[in-house]
């Protein structure tokens, strides 16, 4: 039934084997191929309408984008002469962007950590499929139906000084507010918190998925051979769940990088700029008050760069797991 | 499936009950936003008794539907949900079609030209599109805010991963038997991939609800705000009033958890489909 048994015999081929057999015997006889021509014209009938959709929403703004980082910007936003690389030499010898790029990496750092550990925290428990936990289990995967938006107003609420409860409790606790919106260091952990709250269900969902595959056996003769389950833990499942710990990190980290609805709704970016990352940032500079497009574009071909980098990461490892 | 707990019930109540308050704990947030929109009086007071309803009032409802046009934002953030993924879906669809049954010379390289805009994050090219929408003159209407999303590349690859396992010759004897090109897809693809076309669409529907940069970049009137945009847009008019746009909050979260509910086992397949290939 399910569309991952349906596709079960494919799934562990790599990309270029699962093609059907015909295809292989069309390669050989590639030099009469064109015979063969008219009758894929449907077929490029059927993809004209998302080329036609990449092509205007994805490959030109990618090119716009890269042209607009090379030229200057008036008031307006235009292009006004060409800058070659000084935009991004401005950028990258800026402090204030230097600024920027650190609080976005702290974010980073900070959410998928936090994800990670809370994550698991829930998954190892939930995964024991235990009675008594059914209420638990779903209500973990409720964060996944709230949008970024709504958690970072109700958080924002929570944590409003004076009135919010979380402020409150700092208060009750420590006998001092904790800042949550107003000091800086604090109002990076509560973006992060939050952060970490609407991916919440999500991240443990896969967790469970994960720790489920790992075969019984390896389990139970981990039992009898007297293993505690902190080392069960440890020394059995941790490793075996490595490869979904892996893409949790990648994943987690590109979206995070990305993230900007959290922060705009739970600190706008504040207080003085604290947890301005670099999406932020771009929108501010585009949006927020000046039409610097310039600026935003540059920033955009870093941002570009960055999650290029993760995606081939995650994607070399893919490949090395599907190869086996 | 899993290893059950073959321990003392000690350790099981423990789990137990360690588990539901950590439940609690995630799901805090929503109750305490639920109980505060139907606070009679100042939604949050930081007393003790917000942990819990006290008393029941529309008043900051009427307010919130007062202040903005959250029925119309409403409808905004319909249309474009339902646009966005008919989109979505019917463009996949087609796509994965002609990658996995098109016989193209180089089903790999178109593959991977779709494939490729997965890495391309929408807020590098914000800027270019924002200006391409401007330029359409589609800039602050409900169109402009769907109409860049209507191609998915994460739902093609999906797709076509669901097409890889149907064999052939299915499609073979479908054409010698007079089933026309579309007659398959429509016939037998769709059907019988169900299941993860379910998955495809749930995910684009929330995504498509959930949208927050670009309707707020190409939008401007409150007439043309989706509900996400607009509930923010609330809290900074309202100021140090909480309980208006904290009664948006909820309005706009609701049609989501619904949606989530009702489909969880497809989402779980969907959602865990890269990580367990």
């Amino acid at each position: 039934m399910s569309p991952n048994q349906a596709a079960a015999p494919h799934e562990l081929s790599p990309p270029d084997a699962d093609q059907p057999s015909e295809r292989a015997g069309q390669a050989t006889s590639r030099g009469i191929g064109q015979g063969g021509r008219p009758r894929t014209l449907w077929a490029w009938a059927c993809l004209a309408p998302t080329f036609a959709g990449l092509l205007v929403f994805n490959y030109w703004p990618l090119l716009q984008t890269m042209y607009l980082s090379t030229q200057k910007s008036d008031l307006f936003g235009r292009p006004a002469g060409f800058a070659g690389v000084d935009v991004y030499a401005g950028l990258l010898t800026d402090p204030a962007f230097g600024q920027t790029l650190l609080i976005t990496l702290v974010f980073v750092v900070l959410s998928v950590a936090g994800k990670l550990i809370v994550g698991l925290a829930l998954a190892v428990p939930l995964a024991q499929r235990m009675r008594g936990t059914a209420f638990a289990r779903a209500t973990v995967l409720i964060p996944m139906a709230v949008s970024a938006a709504v958690a970072g107003l109700a958080f924002r609420a929570m944590m409003t000084p004076n009135t919010g409860i979380l402020d409150q409790l700092s208060l009750q606790l420590s006998g001092e507010t904790a800042g949550w919106l107003t000091s800086p260091t604090v109002a990076m952990v509560s973006v992060a918190m939050v952060d970490v709250w609407t991916s919440i269900g999500f991240v443990t969902l896969l967790f469970i998925a994960a720790i489920d595959a790992v075969p019984l056996e390896v389990i139970e003769a981990s039992s009898i051979d007297g293993a505690g389950w902190r080392h069960r833990l440890g020394s059995v499942i941790l490793p075996l769940i490595t490869p979904t710990l892996f893409f949790v990190l990648v994943t987690q980290s590109m979206q995070a990088m990305r993230e900007f609805t959290v922060i705009s709704t739970v600190t706008g970016g504040g207080p003085g700029g604290a947890t301005t990352t670099l999406v932020f940032e771009i929108y501010q500079q585009a949006f927020g008050g000046t039409a610097n497009y310039s600026a935003a574009s540059a920033m955009g071909v870093i941002l570009l760069v960055i999650i290029a980098v993760m995606t081939a990461v995650q994607f070399r490892f893919l490949e090395r797991r599907v190869n086996y | 499936m899993s290893a059950p707990l073959r321990r003392g019930t000690t350790a099981q109540v423990v789990i137990v009950a360690y588990l539901s308050v950590a439940a609690v704990i995630v799901i805090f947030p929503l109750l305490y936003v639920v109980f505060a929109s139907f606070r009679p009086g100042p939604a949050i007071t930081g007393q003790l008794s917000d942990l819990v309803p006290t008393g029941f009032s529309l008043e900051h409802y009427v307010a919130a539907f007062a202040r903005a046009p959250l029925v119309q934002q409403m409808i905004n953030s319909t249309v474009v949900t339902i646009a966005q993924t008919a989109l979505q879906v019917i463009t996949a669809l087609l796509a994965a079609y002609a990658l996995v049954f098109g016989r193209l010379r180089r089903p790999g390289l178109v593959f991977g030209l779709i494939l490729f805009t997965m890495m391309v994050p929408g807020e590098t090219i914000l800027v270019s599109n924002f200006l391409t929408v401007r330029a359409m003159g589609l800039f602050d209407t409900v169109v402009a805010v769907f109409l860049p999303f209507m191609v998915a590349a994460y739902n093609v690859f999906l797709l076509r991963q669901s097409f890889l396992s149907f064999p052939k010759e299915i499609h073979e004897a479908a054409q010698v038997d007079g089933v026309g090109r579309m007659g398959f897809l429509w016939k037998f693809l769709v059907p019988l991939s169900a299941p993860t076309l379910m998955t495809v669409t749930l995910m684009s529907a929330i995504a498509a609800w959930n949208g927050y940069l670009w309707p707020l970049v190409v939008s401007e009137s409150p007439s043309v705000r989706t509900l996400q945009v607009g509930i923010k847009i609330l809290t900074d008019e309202t100021g140090s009033d909480i309980g208006t746009p904290l009664a948006g909050v909820v309005i706009a979260v609701v049609p989501t958890i619904i949606l989530v509910l009702l489909g969880q086992r497809f989402l779980a397949q969907g959602l865990t489909a890269g990580a367990s290939k």
